[in-house]
């Protein structure tokens, strides 16, 4: 268990778009510019870091956790698998401040830099998983799995965090309402090794707006 | 013996970690290491002993995480496990000498303005603690990554005891903590607060630690405390890969950084100590010991930014009611997004400092400054000058400011120095004394450095530094008294090359009741600085002032090959440029762009106009007028131009009164916005922006109307993102759509706990609440707070939106509409209230 740092160094900022409901993007020059300096603002703020914890797998049970995922979408998503690995993620807490300094300036730029700062979480997500399989070695894996997604419930969160000693480790707290604070954080769960039957890639099956949700209703989804 | 001879003159040897050896004896996962101390004391004794036998001088009891909010539910006490702690310790110490400390981490949970624990509620519960273990020796606060949260600690151990007190933080390798405080920071701070040692502990290795403690050094003349961990742990395994010779040796080289008090922090054990306390005694034999010798020019700092005031720096003096009747009805309203806004346009003007003062009568002013000193730090990280003449306003404030601050101000008079001193003492400031006392301002330089020479005595017999005194050798109207100005200039160079201290002057004040005040200033500033002004209070949005001080610096060789005057030429218009623009604006030939007419609107059609005199306000006039209005106001909402729109308002407000432009021209441009929003005309980028213009209209309405409400907006809603959730990119939304239709929006963020909202509501007299909620987990807490409302008899309909929600739920939690997105939300405002 150990924390990582993750630079960013650019962002496309199709999920920030998705997330405002522009599906076609900023035509309008002024706008564009303003996105792009927005994005230039939250990358010299981004202190992104993770921590990650790699556990046997066995009967349903991570060995040696204090934190067990109940449910049974979580159980189909890891069916098989040799090792779980539980993982948290931050943009930290320049982020944050950005994101409340940002009101004074306008609207639209705490808009713009609030949906970007989303996507750059999933981005820090994705160079963690890439990490975290580059030193396991490339085994198949199932997609990131959060609380609170199905019926894993989110009152874990807190004991996978402390598991995680995620507090002393990337500065990531929870209160008990199971709100992270930074609040650009993620926290998830991936299978790995064994006779994997989870998807590799995210899908709707176990989302409980199963496509009733505005990004399915507009012909998208909510993830890449 | 004392322990603070202990550290005096020779090394002192701390202890290991305590969790890391409470688990191999078989600590059950998931517990709370601090009721071992109750359950299992023979292991805690145990692991003190071993330490002990290892040459350890100082034990840390295991009361690290015992406060009264992490052991809530445990079922102990917080006097029961820090008693046992204190106890243990002193069974194991018992015969040694070793010294036992009180242990203190962090409480768990955020502080504001990130967290919901406020800074008063955490020294609050750092005092139980503090109170439970008064047994000890000395108190250790360690482990912080949050600057304030260490504050509170310091206080609460120095408010409820005597015993010494030494802090270490927690530091990245970019020499940062996690919430971003700097290692000057903490030093200038934790110094100032007068703790007996400071320094670091764990998450690093000493390798990684090496430069960080070399950094300490510069900042601070305290002992520095350094308790590394035993290198990085392995992904994998957790092992930590730094043997204890290795260890032993790396801290080795701390030591002629001035690293004084050594230990361990996780992975190390009683064999780290061993070697530990063989490489002190071979550093003693070796003449190794060092004092630190840090800087010693006046530094004020926030967690994030430290101000090092090697050369003249600008005091913004804006955040100051005086003579301001916008500023004071924001006061009297605690309107602090005004207040705040007036921060941001003097840091954007290029501020080095803050001035925040906020007397008017009628404001009850100590919890004002209060409020608004935590306003400023949960956006700015510019230190700030607290400003006042009431010492329970300035105490205040320093209690709740993180950082060192500056306090304006003291004077000679013998109450003004009793009260203030020691004030500034105890939170560590800094502080600008005034050359006058109880026989008023003494004309002649000579007198006022006596003045200040007198102070600076006092203020050094109080412990205070030498570099936190600064003198305002005080400025007067040159209109009244004209030599008096040269009198100043004198005493502020005798101050500085006699005296050796920084200076402050507000220099503003010279030109009252001449024309052409601009010259006077900028032509004095510069002369003071020539004097040797080191502070300046001023007003940056003034840009012939900046000009000034960048000219100043270039020509006095303080600017570097003037790369910072050439930087700044290359980022604002010369004085002559914007001189002639504002005389060209004032005589009404600015030349216009030909108005591009926005689509939606009918051109004016010149032919059609009657033919009344110029200034003619029959209704037809009239109508006419506003017609044009509406179409300037649209371009310039339609093309986010901020400043147009509160340039055309202004403009306006001369013509006709506030209601009718926001009536006749504000609210038709708006809906004339949202309408085309709604064909698809224009995307929601477009209508941000419009909203940002639209509130700047607002603003300057309002900064132009006298006291009393305006009653501008068609109404008011209330919208929160309900308790539990932080998805709020949807509820930003449909506060943007609903400002746009001309709604006023009382928007209180997100995790808003249903008290709050009933609070809100039944208080602003709310009609139509509207709540989101992205979770099905916090659908719960929706339901909730439509429940409170009703039952509070709040006189409100409740619309409801997210993606989780549907139609059907809604009704079912006792909503009164369900929003499908934020277009409906305009369409629900407009059926509940017109
Ligand atoms: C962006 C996002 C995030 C961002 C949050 C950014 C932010 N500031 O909001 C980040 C990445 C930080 C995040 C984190 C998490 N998220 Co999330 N997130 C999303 C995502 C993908 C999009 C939400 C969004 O912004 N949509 C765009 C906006 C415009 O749409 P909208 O909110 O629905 O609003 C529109 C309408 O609904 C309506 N409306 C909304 N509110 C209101 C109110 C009123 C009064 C009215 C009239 C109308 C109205 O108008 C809006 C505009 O048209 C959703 C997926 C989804 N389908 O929603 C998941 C989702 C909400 N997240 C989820 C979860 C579980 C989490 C985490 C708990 C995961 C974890 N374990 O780490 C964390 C919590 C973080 C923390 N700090 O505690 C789950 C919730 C599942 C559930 N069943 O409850 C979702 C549904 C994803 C999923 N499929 O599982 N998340
Ligand atoms: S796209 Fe919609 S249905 Fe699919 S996972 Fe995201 S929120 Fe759920
Ligand atoms: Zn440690
Ligand atoms: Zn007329």
């Amino acid at each position: 268990m150990n924390a990582y740092k993750v630079k960013l160094n650019s962002l496309d900022g199709r999920d920030a778009l998705r997330y405002l409901g522009l599906k076609e993007g900023l035509a309008d020059p002024a706008m564009a510019s303003l996105f792009e300096k927005c994005k230039a603002r939250l990358l010299a703020v981004i202190d992104a870091r993770y921590v990650y914890r790699v556990f046997p797998f066995a009967g349903g049970l991570l060995e040696g956790s204090a934190y067990q995922p109940r449910g049974g979408t979580i159980a189909r998503h890891l069916a098989g698998a040799e090792r779980v690995i539980l993982l948290a993620a931050t943009l930290g807490s320049g982020t944050d401040l950005l994101i409340r300094r940002s009101r004074f300036l306008g609207m639209t730029e705490t808009m713009m830099v609030d949906a970007l700062a989303s996507e750059a979480i999933e981005r820090v997500l994705d160079a963690a998983e890439a990490g975290i399989f580059s030193r396991l070695g490339p085994d198949p894996h199932t997609f990131r799995y959060s609380p609170g997604y199905g019926d894993l419930p989110l009152e874990g969160q807190k004991e996978l965090l402390e598991v995680l000693d995620a507090r002393k480790r990337i500065g990531l707290y929870v209160n008990e309402s199971m709100l992270m604070t930074p609040s650009k954080s993620v926290t998830c769960l991936i299978g790995t090794g064994g006779n994997l039957r989870g998807e590799a890639k995210k899908t709707c099956r176990d989302c409980s707006l199963d496509g009733k949700c505005s990004f399915r209703q507009n012909g998208g989804t909510c993830y890449r | 013996m004392d322990i603070k001879n202990l550290f005096e003159n020779e090394y002192l040897l701390l202890d290991g970690a305590m969790g890391t050896m409470l688990q191999k004896k078989g600590m059950p996962l998931g517990a709370i290491p601090e009721t071992l101390n109750v359950t299992n004391p023979d292991w805690v004794i145990d692991v003190h002993r071993q330490y002990i036998r290892e040459g350890s001088r100082v034990i840390y009891a295991n009361t690290f995480g015992a406060n009264s909010l992490k052991l809530a539910g445990s079922g102990y006490s917080v006097p029961e496990l820090v008693g046992a702690a204190i106890q243990n310790a002193r069974r194991a110490a018992e015969g040694s000498g070793a010294f036992v400390a009180l242990d203190i981490g962090p409480i768990g949970q955020l502080l504001e303005p990130t967290g919901a624990l406020t800074f008063e509620e955490a020294y609050e519960v750092f005092s139980k603690t503090v109170e439970a273990g008064r047994g000890a020796d000395l108190i250790v606060i360690e482990t912080m990554t949050d600057l304030y949260e260490a504050k509170a600690a310091v206080l609460a151990a120095k408010e409820h005891s005597d015993l010494p007190v030494f802090v270490t933080m927690t530091f990245e390798e970019n020499r940062r903590t996690f919430t971003g405080c700097s290692v000057s920071a903490m030093c200038l701070t934790l110094e100032g607060l007068g703790v007996d040692a400071l320094g670091v502990n764990c998450s690093l290795g000493p390798a990684e630690l090496l430069p960080i403690v070399e950094e300490i050094a510069r900042w601070t003349s305290l002992p520095i405390i350094v308790k590394p961990n035993a290198g990085l742990p392995d992904p994998e395994t957790n092992a930590y890969n730094v043997l204890p010779e290795e260890f032993a040796a790396v801290c080795k080289k701390m030591l002629s950084f001035g690293a004084r008090i050594l230990g361990g922090c996780c992975g190390t054990n009683p064999s780290y100590i061993g070697k530990l306390r063989e490489m002190l005694k071979e550093a003693s034999e070796e003449g190794l010991f060092q004092n630190a010798a840090p800087d010693s020019v006046l530094s004020l700092c926030t967690p994030l930014k430290t101000v090092r005031i090697s050369e003249p720096r600008v005091i913004g003096e804006r955040i100051n009611p005086t003579g301001k009747k916008r500023f004071r009805e924001a006061l009297a309203a605690e309107d602090m997004d005004y207040i705040l806004s007036q921060a941001f346009s003097q840091i954007e003007a290029g501020a080095d400092l803050l001035d925040v003062n906020v007397g008017a009568p009628g404001i009850d002013e100590a919890g004002m400054m209060v409020k608004t000193v935590k306003a400023l730090q949960s956006v700015t990280d510019l230190p700030l000058q607290i400003d006042s003449t009431k010492p329970e306003v300035l105490e205040a404030a320093l209690r709740v400011y993180n950082g060192k601050a500056l306090v304006n101000s003291v004077n000679g008079e013998e109450a003004s120095l009793r009260a203030i001193l020691p004030l500034i003492k105890k939170y560590g400031a800094a502080v600008v004394c005034l050359t006058l006392d109880e026989n008023g301002i003494p004309p002649k330089a000579e007198e006022r450095f006596a003045i200040a020479e007198k102070i600076m005595k006092r203020a050094l017999s109080f412990g205070i530094k030498k570099e936190n005194i600064l003198i305002d050798c005080l400025v007067l109207t040159v209109s009244a008294e004209q030599k008096a100005a040269m009198e100043t200039l004198k005493a502020v160079r005798m101050v500085k090359e006699k005296l050796g201290l920084k200076t402050v002057l507000g220099v503003s004040n010279i030109s009252f009741g001449l024309p052409n005040r601009l010259s006077i200033n900028t032509s004095f500033f510069t002369m003071a600085l020539y004097a040797g002004l080191d502070l300046p209070i001023m007003n940056p949005n003034v840009p012939s002032m900046m000009w000034a001080m960048k000219a100043y610096k270039a020509l006095a060789a303080i600017d570097e090959n003037s790369l910072g005057f050439i930087s700044w030429s290359r980022d604002h218009e010369p004085d002559d440029v914007i001189v002639k623009k504002l005389r060209a604006e004032l005589a009404g030939s600015v030349p216009k762009a030909p108005a591009a007419v926005p689509a939606g609107v009918p051109a004016l059609d010149i032919r059609k106009a009657p033919l009344h005199p110029a200034g003619c306000s029959c209704p037809e006039c009239a109508g006419l007028a506003d017609e044009k209005r509406v179409r300037e106001i649209l371009k310039a909402m339609e093309t986010g131009m901020k400043a147009e729109g509160r340039r055309l308002t202004a403009g306006y407000l001369k013509e006709c009164d506030s209601m009718s432009i926001i009536n006749k021209v504000l609210i038709p441009a708006l809906d004339t916005v949202g309408e085309k929003f709604e064909k698809g005309r224009i995307f929601l980028p477009q209508l941000i922006l419009a909203a940002d213009v639209a509130k700047e209209c607002f603003d300057e309405i309002k900064s132009s109307l006298s006291a009393g409400g305006t009653g501008a907006a068609k109404g008011k809603i209330l919208l929160a993102t309900v308790k539990g959730d932080i998805h709020d990119i949807g509820k930003n939304i449909v506060k943007v759509i609903l400002e746009n239709y001309g709604y006023e929006v009382l928007d209180l963020g997100r995790d808003v706990p249903p008290d709050t909202i009933v609070e809100a509501t039944l208080r602003e007299g709310i009609r139509l609440v509207g709540l989101s909620a992205l979770m099905t987990t916090t659908l719960g807490s929706m339901e909730e707070t439509i429940r409170r409302l009703r039952a509070a008899g709040a006189d409100c309909r409740i619309m409801v939106g997210g993606a989780v929600l549907t139609p059907d739920y809604a009704k079912k939690i006792g909503a009164d509409f369900y929003a499908k997105d934020a277009k409906q939300s305009a369409d629900i405002a407009k059926e509940v209230l017109g």
